[in-house]
Formats: structure tokens, C-alpha cells, sequence
């Protein structure tokens, strides 16, 4: 059923109109996850889905992330299409064992035998004040892990399309949203195959003077940063690598031969952080005999993140980190 | 025929000159006090994208005067070298360049008297080195590294390394074979010739069954024992010429940066006589005659190791200004790289001893065009104006044409219109 219609909707609503639409359409759509079913979600992204698909399909399960994770592994091989909801992105530790050496690797271990078609939802980022345990990106480890896609959507019609895409894929992808970003708003088409493509970078913002290579929460700050810029007359280009793993580095080469200058940012912490891939991507590819200035990745800083509400905010890039970044590369400091 | 003549000069005296780097002697000072300073400084801090730009310009970075962080060499230091670069650096330059007609040696007029060499930044990188290092790469060596006098390779050999490439199916026989059968082809001339339309139109000629491919240092033989060469030469008045630019030469070099030279009127008034007269602009290559309805137009410049032939493109479709800027680019882009890498083919050659005080000459045919214009110096004589002797300005040009391609009055016929459009100049503009 095509419905060309577009819709004002948030980011929250958007990732729950995309798994009601998949389970409607695949009856092989379960959906797993502490509090999901009559609480409706610690974030209320599922409320009202227990009541339209039953108990058979929205699972509340136990406090055990390798449980949650375990389960949904083996039910994909048997057939079904696990989406998992944990709770916080910092749990996914626990559930490590099923997805890295289990989830991850079947595909590869019994020679395509077996498919592992499952969606790991995993909320991440910092901002609400809920300090170190509550509050990382942990996006790198994953991106580690052959044979796990990894997604991460910035607006609601990419939050949209990207679960819709995720749940369709065959292989165990991890969808990384963003609590900062649950409230904010943006049009959504409403046609029922509206995907969005994985392994796809967006380009949220088009300029000539620098690249700026960044997703999640960053975004819009990277968007406020170049607004400001754009009045002193500074083009800033701005990439969304939605799909982190495996990341399409075509628009971001081409971006970076265009301009001679890159930021790479992201909220999780720089070392061992996924701007080092990125950045290094960049300097193997052809892009590197285009380069006017050295690459600037802007990152967390190496600490836990705080509780405090201003010290959550030193630790993370912002705007005015953007723009002093941007500055650098052009010389004007 | 894509391939482009470097022909070898007389004098094969490799230099020891270094390439371009445009660096006052201060500052080259200076940077060096700097760089003994600074500890870890023996390298060079550029980016990458400064590197490149240097690299492809053949401009040694380490001359160059970093303006950003700790020195480090930027794009735009780059760039500012290769814009400072003056014009005339370096060559003996074939073609009237940022010159009043005052300073144009051998007129009365000129206050300057004989030919003075102007100071230069620009060196030139060893050409047999770089040469070298493309025979490497293209691994014809063997071939090729007998070709100089003494044994060395001859900056000229660029251009059959090209031919070679792309004759290398055709050749069949090897140069007494060719010589032996030469009358044959003098007698057989192109019957037919079309004008391409979209794509060039090939007309085949049996009787004209050879290939073009031979060794550098033959290749001016070659052409002049080849050629039923012609020689038409008539007189322009360039008095009218001379006093449009000096009234459009500020506006236009304001618009373009570039100064405005009579080598542009020329360019223009050649460019648009080509086009009536394609027989003129026509390549005989492999025994058939390719008239193009496009302009490439080669322009000769003598430099230190050798002749070279840069060539802009489509000169037919651009206006005055345009060529100013094109002829303007591409010799700087020349001076600044030591051969040509691109290389699409001219179909027309010009060729100006004017500035070394010759009144006119005839230059051999750089193949595989029919024809090349010779130009010779601007001079003030005495003529007959209007029925009145006056002082007027004049130049000679000749054009040497191959008779298997086209006639002495085709050729007439095209310097008629040539001379026609130099004594009407206001026309070029338009």
C-alpha cells in the first residue's frame, strides 16, 4: 500500500510507527526487552504495542541482557526476526557473548547455512543527567565486530527508515538511537516501504570549505556551528555516516577532495573512537594528496561521563567547539 | 594523431637549472636561517594538498616560504609562486609577450635596443632527468637512449614515445624503406576532403599508405623531405592593431589578469580564417586527410632544451578575451613545467621569431598539421597609406603548407582573410 503522505512526527514516535509498520507486515517480527510490554518502554517508545500484537509477540523479559540477547540470537536462527530493546546502550556488556561470539558469527561459522536476521535497539548518548553508567557511545566496540552492521539515525525519517531497513536485514544489525534526540521532530513519509538503504552516508548540509563528518547528537550541534559559520561566509559541508558499519566513504572522500579540510566528530570518547577509522580511511584514500590541513577529530574527552550537568557538557563537543575547530583549519586563529 | 611534437633545439646542452620556485633571495635566506634553528626541521612541513600542487608543477617545495602554523607550506604559498611567475621568465619567448611594440628589438622606435635576457626565479629541472624517468616508466628505453647526439636522450623524444604508443600496430617498415618510396607519395594528393561534422570524418587515400610514426630525430627530416612544402608570405599592416590595444589592453588585462599581446589578434584573426579554410587546418595521418572543424592551435615557444609546442584548444569557439586568458595560462603553465603532459593534438602551429629581430622565415611543418604560420617582427616602414607616404607598422607572415593537402590559392586565399580581418581589428572583438 503506497501512501505518499508526510507526516510531522518525533524521532520516538518514528522508530515506533517503523517496528508496528514491520510487525504488521511479518508475522515472524518479535520484539523483546525489560519494560517494553505493559510499562511500554523506559523511553515509552512501545507503549500501545503489547495491546495490538499480544504477549505472544512484545516480550517483557527478565533484568538479563544475556538473556534477552541469548534468546533473540537463537530464535533467529530458527526463523523468527528478534528486535531487542536494551534498556540502556551500557548494557549491551552484558550481552556481549551472544552477539559477538555467537550473533556475529554463525553466518560465517556453518557457511551461510544459518542467518541471524535480528535488530539490537540500543540507546546511547550522554546529556540527561545520567551519569557513567548511563550515558556512553559505545558504537566503536561494535563497528570491531565483523558480521554486526551498526546504524545510527539522526532525524526521524532516517530513524524511520533505517529500523524498517534493519529488521529486514538478514544479518544481526545494531540500531544506536539517541536519547538526546527522542523529542525532536521532523517529516516522516508514511508509505509503508519507505527504507532507508544501510550502508549509506547522508548529506545533511552541502558547503565548499570544510567537511565536517559527523552523526548522532552531534548533528545538530555541527548544524547550529556551521548556521553560525555560514554568516561569516564560511560554507561548512556536513556528512551523516547513518550506517557507521560498514560506512559508505564515497561521499565522504569525495567531500573531503572538495574542500582540502576535515572534523571528524562524534560523542564517544577519541580514543580507540570510530573518528580514528574515519580519519584514517580518509588519509589511505585519494583524498589525502587534497588535504590543506591536518585532520581535526573532535571527540569526548578519555574520562567517564560526569553527572554534573556542566561537566557533562566540557566533556562533549559543542557548538563553539565546532566553530574554534573549523577557525583552526582555515587559519584564522 | 593525438600526439605532439617536442622537437629537438640546436643546442642539446642539458642545464643544470632547478625548476620553478619563485623565491626572492631574502626569503630563501631567511628560511633557511629557520630551518637551521629549528630542530627537526630538515624536512619540509607541507600539506599534502601543498605537495601535490608543487609536485605537479615541478616546483621544488622545499623553496617555498611557509605562511602557515610552525611554516608549514599551505596550498596558497604554492599557488602564490606559481601566480608570480612572470610571464616571460625563463624562455626565449616565440611569441610577443608583455611587450610594447617600443621594446620589440630592431625598431627605430625602441629605446631599449637589442634583446635583453630578463632576470628569472624560474629554473628548470634537469629535462634529460625527467625524461628519463618517463622512458622508465613507459620501459621504451632500449629503444629510445640512443637518440641524442652523444647517446643521451633528447628532451625531444617525449613526443615519439607518445607516437610510438599509438603507432606501434601501423609501423611497418623502418626509415630507408620510407625514404625509398617518398616520391610515390609526393605525387599522391588528397583527392577528397569533408569537413567533420560531430566526429572527424576519415578519408581513406590508397596512394597515401604510410605511417606517421617515426623516430624523434628523424621527424624534422622527415617533414621536410616529406612535405611538398609551399611557401606563401604576405605583408600586414599592424598599425590599426597596435592602436586597438593600446586602447582595450588596460580594460582587458583588469578583466583577466593577463596582458593582452598582437600574438592574440593574431591567435583570433587565424583562428576564425581556419574555419573557412579547413584544407588549412587538416592532419595527414596514415594516409588520410582529417579536416577538423575545430582549432587546436599549437603555439611554438623556444626554450632552453628544446622547442616545445604548447597547444590551446578550441581556439575557434572563444572570444578575444577568452584567448588572451587561454594563451595567456597556457604559457604560464608551460615555463612552469619543463614538457607538456597534456597532450590532445594541435591541428594548426604558430611560430614567432619577431621578438629576436626576424622580419620573416619559413618554419618546417610540425606534423602531422598541414600548415604553420611564421611570424615575423613588427617594424615601421615606410608605405603608402591612402595614396600618402606614411609610417606605418608591418609584419610579415609566411605560411609553409603542405601541397598534397591543399593549393597555393587555398593558402592564398587564407592569409588573404588572415590580413584582411588584422587590418580590420575592431572586428576580432566581436
Amino acid at each position: 500500500m503506497n501512501n505518499n503522505e508526510i507526516q510531522n512526527m518525533t524521532y520516538r514516535e518514528a522508530i515506533r510507527l517503523g517496528m508496528i509498520e514491520e510487525m504488521q507486515r511479518d508475522d515472524n517480527v518479535i520484539f523483546m526487552g525489560e519494560d517494553i510490554g505493559v510499562y511500554g518502554g523506559a523511553f515509552g517508545l512501545s507503549q500501545g504495542m503489547l495491546e495490538e500484537f499480544g504477549e505472544e509477540r512484545i516480550l517483557d523479559t527478565p533484568i538479563s541482557e544475556a538473556a534477552i540477547v541469548g534468546t533473540a540470537v537463537g530464535a533467529a536462527t530458527t526463523g523468527l526476526r528478534p528486535i531487542c530493546e536494551i534498556m540502556f546502550m551500557d548494557f549491551v556488556t552484558f550481552a556481549m557473548d551472544a552477539l559477538v561470539n555467537q550473533g556475529a558469527k554463525m553466518r560465517y561459522m556453518f557457511g551461510g547455512q544459518t542467518q541471524v536476521p535480528m535488530v539490537l535497539r540500543l540507546p546511547a548518548g550522554s546529556g540527561t543527567g545520567a551519569a557513567a553508567q548511563h550515558s556512553q557511545s559505545l558504537e566503536a566496540w561494535l563497528c570491531h565486530v565483523p558480521g554486526l552492521k551498526v546504524v545510527t539515525p539522526s532525524t526521524p525519517a532516517q530513524a524511520k527508515g533505517l529500523i524498517k531497513a534493519a529488521i529486514r536485514d538478514n544479518n544481526p544489525v545494531c540500531f544506536i538511537e539517541h536519547k538526546l534526540l527522542y523529542s525532536t521532530e521532523g517529516e516522516v513519509p508514511l508509505d509503508e516501504d519507505f527504507i532507508v538503504e544501510i550502508e549509506k552516508t547522508m548529506t545533511e548540509r552541502p558547503g565548499k570549505d570544510v567537511t565536517i563528518v559527523t552523526y548522532g547528537t552531534l548533528l545538530p550541534k555541527a548544524m547550529e556551528a556551521a548556521a553560525f559559520l555560514a554568516e561569516e561566509g564560511i560554507e561548512v559541508e556536513i556528512l551523516n555516516p547513518i550506517t557507521l558499519y560498514p560506512m559508505d566513504m564515497k561521499p565522504i572522500v569525495d567531500s573531503v577532495i572538495k574542500t582540502g579540510r576535515v572534523i571528524v566528530a562524534h560523542e564517544a570518547a577519541k580514543t580507540g573512537g570510530l573518528g580514528g577509522e574515519i580519519v584514517a580511511r580518509i588519509a589511505e584514500s585519494e583524498a589525502f594528496d587534497y588535504l590543506n590541513a591536518p585532520m581535526i577529530r573532535l571527540a569526548g574527552l578519555d574520562v567517564p561521563i560526569p553527572y554534573n550537568k556542566e561537566l557533562e557538557a566540557a566533556v562533549i563537543p559543542q557548538k563553539s567547539d565546532f566553530i574554534r575547530a573549523v577557525y583552526r583549519l582555515l587559519d584564522h586563529e | 594523431m593525438a600526439a605532439e611534437i617536442i622537437l629537438p633545439q640546436l643546442e642539446l646542452e642539458a642545464t643544470e637549472e632547478k625548476m620553478a620556485d619563485g623565491l626572492k633571495p631574502e626569503s630563501m635566506e631567511e628560511l633557511r636561517t629557520k630551518r637551521e634553528t629549528d630542530e627537526g626541521l630538515e624536512k619540509v612541513r607541507a600539506t599534502p594538498s601543498a605537495r601535490r600542487l608543487a609536485k605537479q608543477h615541478h616546483i621544488i617545495i622545499e623553496n617555498i616560504v611557509g605562511t602557515g602554523p610552525r611554516g608549514r607550506i599551505r596550498i596558497e604559498d604554492v599557488q602564490s609562486v606559481l601566480e608570480a611567475q612572470p610571464i616571460t621568465t625563463g624562455s626565449l619567448e616565440p611569441v610577443v609577450i608583455h611587450t610594447e611594440l617600443e621594446e620589440i628589438p630592431g625598431n627605430p622606435e625602441n629605446y631599449l635596443g637589442g634583446h635583453k635576457p630578463k632576470e628569472s626565479f624560474a629554473k628548470r629541472v634537469p629535462a634529460i632527468a625527467k625524461i628519463m624517468s618517463m622512458v622508465d616508466d613507459l620501459d621504451l628505453k632500449p629503444r629510445l637512449d640512443t637518440r641524442g647526439p652523444d647517446g643521451r636522450v633528447v628532451p625531444g623524444e617525449l613526443g615519439s614515445i607518445k607516437r610510438f604508443k599509438e603507432n606501434e600496430d601501423n609501423f611497418t617498415g623502418d626509415y630507408g624503406e620510407y625514404v625509398k618510396v617518398l616520391p610515390k607519395r609526393v605525387e599522391a594528393v588528397a583527392e577528397v576532403i569533408n569537413i567533420e561534422q560531430t566526429s572527424p570524418e576519415i578519408i581513406p587515400n590508397p596512394a597515401l599508405n604510410f605511417v606517421t610514426f617515426v623516430e624523434e630525430a628523424e621527424q624534422m627530416v622527415k617533414s621536410h623531405l616529406e612535405n611538398a612544402v609551399m611557401t606563401l608570405t604576405t605583408e600586414i599592416d599592424m598599425t590599426e592593431v597596435k592602436d586597438l590595444r593600446k586602447k582595450i589592453a588596460p580594460k582587458i588585462e583588469d578583466q583577466t589578469k593577463c596582458r593582452c599581446t598582437f600574438t592574440d589578434f593574431l591567435l583570433m584573426a587565424v583562428s576564425r580564417s581556419l574555419i573557412k579554410h579547413p584544407e588549412i587546418n587538416s592532419s595527414l595521418s596514415n594516409g588520410k586527410i582529417i579536416a577538423h572543424s575545430y582549432v587546436h592551435m599549437g603555439l611554438a615557444m623556444g626554450m632552453e632544451d628544446g622547442l616545445i609546442i604548447p597547444i590551446i584548444k578550441n581556439t575557434q569557439a572563444m572570444n578575444f578575451v577568452e584567448i588572451v586568458k587561454n594563451r595567456a595560462e597556457t604559457l604560464k603553465s608551460v615555463k612552469n613545467s619543463c614538457f607538456i603532459e597534456e597532450d590532445p593534438g594541435s591541428t594548426f602551429t604558430v611560430t614567432n621569431l619577431g621578438m629576436v629581430g626576424i622580419l620573416e622565415f619559413t618554419a618546417i611543418i610540425n606534423e602531422p598539421n598541414s600548415a604553420i604560420l611564421s611570424v615575423g617582427e613588427v617594424v615601421s616602414r615606410m608605405r603608402l597609406y591612402q595614396g600618402e607616404p606614411m609610417m606605418r607598422s608591418v609584419m610579415k607572415i609566411s605560411l609553409n603548407l603542405d601541397h598534397r593537402v591543399a593549393d597555393g590559392l587555398t593558402g592564398a586565399r587564407f592569409l588573404q582573410d588572415v590580413k584582411s580581418d588584422m587590418e580590420n581589428p575592431s572586428l576580432l572583438l566581436f
